[in-house]
């Protein structure tokens, strides 16, 4: 089913839904097609392939919002989705500060490095291959586990249509793979080390994925003790994307400033953070994981500016959000799919780089800690910033050499612990949508047992 | 659905008669209805049925999966020939065959009757219900902002295997959470909650809204008040909240056979003593009422208790049909998926502590300074064992007596130390309801007793 297709059944659900008695209706089609080979256990374990198309509906009545969804497009699937979508609608509550789902753009912008025939075409055997391949790159050394692992390669048509004429396609294509190993000698088992890659336009080099995580964790065998005390501590880009997915990226999110849930409510153009940090949403970044010409509802993606040398510059915005708080929306209204409604979440969030490399970053930390992942990162306080995690695996950092240490936890506050940010790495590496480079933080309070 | 059961078994059929060694089919038809609330304000009602396929044949010792949502005998075909191809193509690569066991032939059927159904309760009920617990909610001052949000369902399963196995499961689930900010001045605070029950719609019987809303509230108003913890090595009594999202987090996980196999911090325990003599931990999908109770599983498996630890012994794992088959252990029906668009995982059901004979008072006599751990906020684990709880309500513990509310605190530590530390178990027994993600997102229920822990790591956040 293409684009044009589905953008046709999109259209009519939200006629039927007008005629059903909606004020408004928005209909939201999407196709995904691809294949997935995972890995379990130093074995090949599946090869999965699938073909998936279905739609969402949003349909106002009075004010009142309702949502349903069908996996089967055919006219009589749409119909009856469109009476059950009408049905919940009125049975909800009237939504005072409803003001409509968004208008027409004038137009739509273009974006590149998206969709790649090459990924498009991927076939099953070249999925195993490409997973094989990780496999054995990573069984290559004896002390080596595969836990999980998983390569995919996939393409996607998406297509939305609202009352206000709303009405666009879009398609793309996409390749990840992905691994978790631990390493065991001499009766030490390292904790799971995970490595991660994803193109939009190329397949992945899955073989160096499984080189990336098989090193992580050979350098997490034989743990040292450590001293606890006040260090400064680099976050790799998964370490700081756990650190900051329970934070800040929520702090910057337009309906959390609304409802009065961020503590960055109400302080654009303060400095909340170090003058190195400067932090960007680039919805049209050229081959980013998540670059599209418009998000899930239709409007417009966009690159903005959230912190700028430290200043706090923008907040996320869907339609329904921004006009809550008097701003334009700013193209981040995304679904995890068509059975879901949008909510705000980051397109390409990318940390600019700044002119170290991670060889100076290491070398030049006298004594201190490298962390690559974060456990209970999700219980961090989001409001206040507030977290105390286990930095795992993490090593210590001590005359340009580094040394495995195991329970390991970080305490103090997201929010400070930016303030202290003092040295910025300058390679970057994609993690889905989050592009950063490696971090140092001046000062963390570091516990060790 | 008649139709369609009689389609699973020809496509079982065609799956062996195509080559496949071991061929599984499953139908699902979902419906469902969510509700979200923030700060009164319903952000939409959503509802649905999802009903589709999911196809997985085993072919020259690989596994290949495909789903549908054509549930015609057509569409049906075209998934099967998927997964076959995609199993053919994985054959070529796989290092080890994969084997699962087989079972004796088996044909049966299960409802789970619900009290109250929840399709058959008007959405407006469900509604008004959620926006009296907000109410009561805001009538504290102190509150800032209040997010609620609802979901239920009916499932209705058909399994069909190659080794014989028939068999259709019906199950209601509702589950409601709660998240709830402060603030008093410069301070800030959070609380959470989440209830549900399998029995229908009886949330707000079995937690009146006026229960829940006092509950939360009390959480906010009191970290407003509250001091941060010392940071150390404390003895610290946890509350079945807290032991739950213990024995599911820091222990339950490597107890996955799949991640204990891979190296988790049991790998080379069994037999062994890990745990003090008073811990036992137990999956057991037998629990009335639990998140996690159902007869079949994913792969038609009776769902049988998975006894992990018994009186401190490290017993037995978590299995599916694939690693019951390698370890030559009976599967104990851990395999579930989280709908029709992917396959089964090894996924806990209702993982507890079993209660002891300790009056829960005795378990804070003589402690002369610790903590009382009543509530988390999440927790994590990783495979070598060790593992961070994020806490929500504690209180501290002065000789011998609750004292002061604590904010901010988590725990962390070594699993099997921890559990090695335990010297009190007492004989009350709460269960938790609960969602866990291993990549697909599970409904599960976790619980236990009140027990002591002489010495577990105490980490404050913030300043």
């Amino acid at each position: 089913m293409s684009g044009e297709e589905l953008l046709e059944y999109a259209e009519l659900a939200v006629k039927l839904a007008e005629k059903m008695g909606a004020s408004e209706a928005e209909a939201f089609a999407t196709r995904v097609r691809g294949f997935d080979v995972s890995l379990k256990n130093n074995n090949l374990d599946q090869a999965s392939s699938y073909d998936e198309a279905g739609l969402g509906l949003r349909v106002i009545v009075d004010r009142r919002v309702g949502f349903s969804y069908t996996s089967v497009l055919d006219k009589e699937a749409v119909e009856r989705l469109a009476e059950r979508a009408v049905k919940l609608a009125r049975a909800s509550r009237p939504d005072p500060e409803w003001r409509g789902l968004p208008e027409t753009p004038s137009s739509y912008p273009q974006v590149e490095d998206t969709y790649s025939s090459r990924v498009a075409g991927i076939a099953s055997g070249e999925a195993v291959e490409l997973a094989s391949a990780m496999l054995e790159e990573a069984l290559s050394d004896k002390r080596i586990t595969v836990v999980y692992g998983s390569f995919f390669a996939g393409a996607g048509w998406k297509a939305i249509h609202n009352s206000h004429g709303v009405e666009a396609t879009s398609s793309g294509t996409e390749s990840m793979a992905w691994m978790e190993v631990v390493a065991t000698s001499g009766g030490d088992t390292t904790p799971g080390c995970t490595s991660w890659a994803g193109s939009r336009v190329e397949l992945v080099d899955t073989r160096a994925v499984a080189r990336e995580a098989v090193e992580r964790a050979l350098i997490s065998l034989k743990p040292v003790r450590l001293e606890g005390g006040e260090m400064p501590v680099i976050f790799t880009e998964k370490a700081l994307f756990m650190l900051l997915n329970f934070s800040l990226h929520q702090a910057v999110k337009g309906d959390n400033v609304v409802r009065g849930r961020s503590p960055y409510a109400g302080r654009l153009g303060e400095k909340v953070a170090s003058e190195n940090l400067t932090i960007r949403d680039r919805g049209l970044m050229p081959g980013g994981m998540s670059t599209d010409r418009f998000d899930d509802e239709g409007v417009p993606m966009r690159d903005k500016t959230l912190i700028e040398a430290g200043v706090l510059k923008g907040f996320l915005y869907d339609t329904y959000w921004a006009r809550r708080a008097g701003a334009e929306p700013t193209g981040n209204a995304l679904r995890g799919g068509y059975s879901a409604i949008p909510v705000i979440r980051f397109t390409n969030l990318v940390v600019e780089p700044g002119d170290a490399s991670r060889d100076e970053m290491l070398a030049e930390t006298r004594r201190g800690l490298l962390v690559d992942d974060l456990q209970g990162a999700h219980s961090t306080n989001p409001e206040t910033g507030e977290f105390s995690v286990v930095a795992t695996p993490a090593w210590l950092v001590e005359g340009g050499e580094l040394r495995p240490v195991r329970g390991v936890m970080l305490a103090g506050n997201v929010y400070e612990l930016l303030k202290e940010l003092d040295m910025v790495g300058r390679e970057v590496r994609p993690l889905g949508g989050f592009y950063s480079p490696w971090l140092r933080f001046s000062r963390v309070r570091v516990v060790s047992k | 659905m008649e139709h369609i059961k009689d389609l699973a078994v020809r496509i079982v059929e065609e799956g062996l008669r195509l080559g496949a060694s071991f061929v599984d089919v499953r139908v699902e038809d979902a419906e469902h209805t969510s509700i979200s609330l923030r700060d009164g304000v319903v952000e939409a009602m959503a509802g649905g049925r999802d009903t589709g396929v999911a196809i997985r044949v085993l072919y020259r010792g690989a596994w290949g999966f495909s789903y549908t949502s054509r549930l015609t005998p057509e569409g049906l075909k075209a998934t099967l020939g998927s997964a076959l191809a995609s199993a053919r193509a994985a054959s070529e690569r796989v290092k080890t065959p994969i084997r699962v066991a087989e079972l004796p032939a088996l044909e049966d059927r299960v409802v789970w009757k619900p009290k109250v159904n929840p399709l058959d309760v008007d959405s407006e009920v469900k509604v008004s219900d959620l926006l009296e617990v907000h109410r009561l909610i805001v009538e504290n001052e102190d509150v800032k902002t209040v997010t609620i949000k609802y979901a239920d369902g009916l499932e209705r399963k058909i399994y069909a295997s190659s080794d014989g196995r028939l068999v259709e499961e019906e199950r209601s689930m509702s589950w409601a959470y709660f998240w709830v900010t402060g603030r008093r001045g410069d301070v800030q605070a959070s609380a959470r909650e989440e209830i549900g029950s399998v029995e229908g719609y009886t949330l707000f019987e079995r937690w009146s809204p006026e229960e829940l809303a006092s509950k939360l509230v009390d959480r906010v108003v009191k970290q407003l008040g509250a001091k941060t913890p010392r940071g150390g090595v404390f003895p610290a009594v946890l509350a079945p909240n807290v032991v739950g999202v213990f024995v599911h987090e820091a222990f339950g996980h490597l107890a996955e056979a799949d991640l204990t196999m891979a190296g988790s911090a049991v790998r080379d325990k069994f037999g062994e003593k890990i745990a003090s003599s008073l811990v036992t931990i137990v999956d057991d999908p037998t629990i009335p009422g639990g998140f996690g109770t159902y007869r079949y599983d994913d792969e038609g498996v009776e769902a049988k208790p998975a006894i992990l630890i018994e009186e401190g012994y490290m017993k037995g794992v978590m299995t599916d049909r694939e690693f019951a088959a390698k370890l030559g252990r009976e599967p104990t029906g851990n395999a579930r998926a989280e709908s029709y668009r992917v396959p089964p995982l090894i996924r806990m059901r209702n993982t507890v502590m079993r209660p002891g004979d300790m009056a829960v008072e005795e378990l804070f006599e003589g402690i002369e300074f610790g903590y009382y751990l009543v509530s988390f906020r999440g927790g994590q684990a990783n495979m070598d064992g060790t593992f961070q709880v994020g806490i929500q309500e504690a209180y501290e513990i002065v000789n011998g007596e609750i004292g002061e509310p604590v904010r901010n605190m988590s725990i962390s530590g070594n699993t099997l130390e921890t559990l090695a530390q335990v010297d009190g178990v007492a004989k009350d027994f709460q269960l938790e309801y609960g969602r866990c993600g291993k990549g697909q997102s599970a409904f599960v229920s976790d619980g236990g007793p009140h027990i002591r822990v002489r010495a577990i790591t105490i980490g404050g956040a913030g300043r």
